[in-house]
């Protein structure tokens, strides 16, 4: 009889609920949680740290240690003491002035909003639309460079796009919840390896990331364009006009970074779809047809 | 009409997608199909057009002479570069975008130039730099915070997360691999 082969999504997948439960049971005590959100308003001696979820420390909170959110947001109410820093990686901190804070607050969000928690307060409106117009550009540029060196591969994937349907947002979700738990991971290693292993990690999924981006904005281009010309086009202007499409949906007030961070997961998926293209399908096309 | 109109015009999609592949080709037809040729005036019609561009390309390539052929590349050439130019605008203009943001935030290396600009630009960069500081220095808090409180076993745990979603990606992409891109049937 033949024996079946191991499901390795059902694996990842059990594996991945029994870290999120695991990681919700951990919350009771106090100090951690995973994707669950933690209220504090007592003294805990320690750090406290929270992954993929809000930290809110009532005004009765006396954190003996650092008060840490990644992929969240920490609010921090009047007459709360944090006895060292505070810090929101991914994330916003809300922390009124008269807040006794003994070390600093630290936000990293993402690099369009990096002003916007930075010493330059006074000039935020004015620094934040260059910031979005500087990370606008360099997502352009990015993605429209990755299409003008890899038509042939970005053409190819974008026309897996919808072959492959469901499947392609599926597994960015997958593949995204893998690189939260590598994140924690790394993290737990301590600062000497996990700050560059965090740094790579992060560049890993930003080069994914634009890839996907890439493959979405030709997909996207191709579609807007079709209505208005009919001769081929070259991939970089399609995917100029996609991924400007995509741009002005993060800029949405409200939900636009929502929007963003799924559009995000979707181009993981979008990004393995083309790593799965075969290089001989690909020989097969001349490159030069597909500029 | 032929009986069945809808049957038919999956059947004949069906049927001219082997011809395409097959080159026109009738041997990978079994009964039923040839049949279906028989009657269907478009599918004979796909066929015949598909055996004739297969002669074409068997007469055609590879080219008998080859200074015709260089002389062929060669007159292709401008038309080769004048796409590739084309093709680059889309990334220039991207590239203005970007540096007219920089120029905003205040990433112009000559101080004459920097003097033209707006007083909160000359501010960008450097809060820029404190804010790259702050990231590595965020990091390295929630590092140190995440080592001293979260359990060893679910630490364990993240890293087999970690590697098992590594495997089934890696896995998910070489399984895609083998996917025709045109074919939802495989």
């Amino acid at each position: 009889m033949a024996r079946r082969p191991i499901n390795l999504f059902r694996l990842h997948f059990f594996l991945l609920l029994a870290l999120m439960v695991s990681g919700v049971a951990e919350a009771s005590s106090g100090r951690t949680a995973v994707l669950s959100d933690l209220k504090i308003d007592e003294r805990v001696a320690g750090d406290v740290v929270v992954f993929g979820a809000d930290l809110e420390l009532g005004p009765e909170a006396r954190i003996e240690g650092d008060a840490v959110a990644i992929g969240g947001d920490i609010r921090v109410a009047e007459g709360a003491v944090v006895t060292r820093h505070v810090v929101a990686v991914f994330g916003g901190a809300d922390v009124p002035v008269i807040a006794d804070i003994g070390g600093r607050v630290l936000c990293f969000s993402s690099p369009a909003t990096l002003l916007s928690t930075s010493t330059t307060r006074g000039s935020s409106l004015q620094t934040n639309f260059s910031m979005h117009l500087l990370a606008a550009g360099g997502w352009l540029l990015v993605t429209t460079g990755l299409a003008f060196l890899f038509p042939a591969r970005m053409r190819f994937g974008a026309w897996a796009v919808p072959s492959l349907g469901i499947k392609i947002p599926a597994l960015g979700m997958m593949a995204g919840l893998t690189v939260f738990a590598s994140l924690i991971a790394a993290l737990g290693l301590g600062p000497v390896l996990g700050v560059p292993l965090v740094g790579g990690l992060m560049v890993i999924f930003f080069v994914a990331r634009a890839v996907g981006l890439t493959v979405l904005g030709c997909w996207i281009g191709a579609m807007v364009l079709k209505r208005w010309v009919h001769h081929p086009l070259p991939i970089s202007l399609e995917v100029f006009v996609g991924v400007l499409v995509l741009l002005a949906v993060r800029f949405l007030p409200l939900i636009g970074e929502t929007l963003w961070t799924l559009i995000s997961l979707i181009a993981l998926g979008a990004s393995i779809a083309v790593l799965g293209i075969s290089t001989d399908l690909m020989r097969a096309e001349p490159t030069s047809a597909n500029q | 009409m032929i009986r069945g109109e809808a049957l038919v015009a999956t059947d004949c999609q069906t049927i001219q997608e082997m011809l395409a592949e097959n080159g026109g080709g009738l041997e990978r037809l079994d009964g039923a199909e040839s049949r279906h040729l028989e009657v269907c005036p478009d599918c004979r019609e796909v066929a015949a057009a598909e055996m004739a561009l297969g002669l074409l390309f068997a007469k055609a390539i590879p080219p008998a002479d080859p200074v015709v052929e260089k002389r062929v590349l060669a007159a292709l050439r401008p038309v080769q570069i004048r796409r590739r130019i084309v093709a680059f605008l889309p990334v220039a203009a991207s590239l203005l975008v970007a540096l007219v943001g920089a120029v905003m935030v205040g990433g112009v290396p000559g101080s004459g130039i920097l003097g033209l600009l707006p007083k909160f630009s000359t501010q960008g960069w450097m809060a820029f730099g404190t804010s790259v500081s702050d990231w590595s220095a965020a990091v390295a808090t929630g590092a140190r915070a995440a080592a001293a409180t979260l359990d060893p076993a679910f630490l364990v745990g993240a890293g087999l997360v970690s590697i098992f979603g590594l495997v089934w990606v890696a896995l998910t992409a070489l399984r895609w691999r083998r996917v025709s891109l045109w074919r939802d049937d495989q």
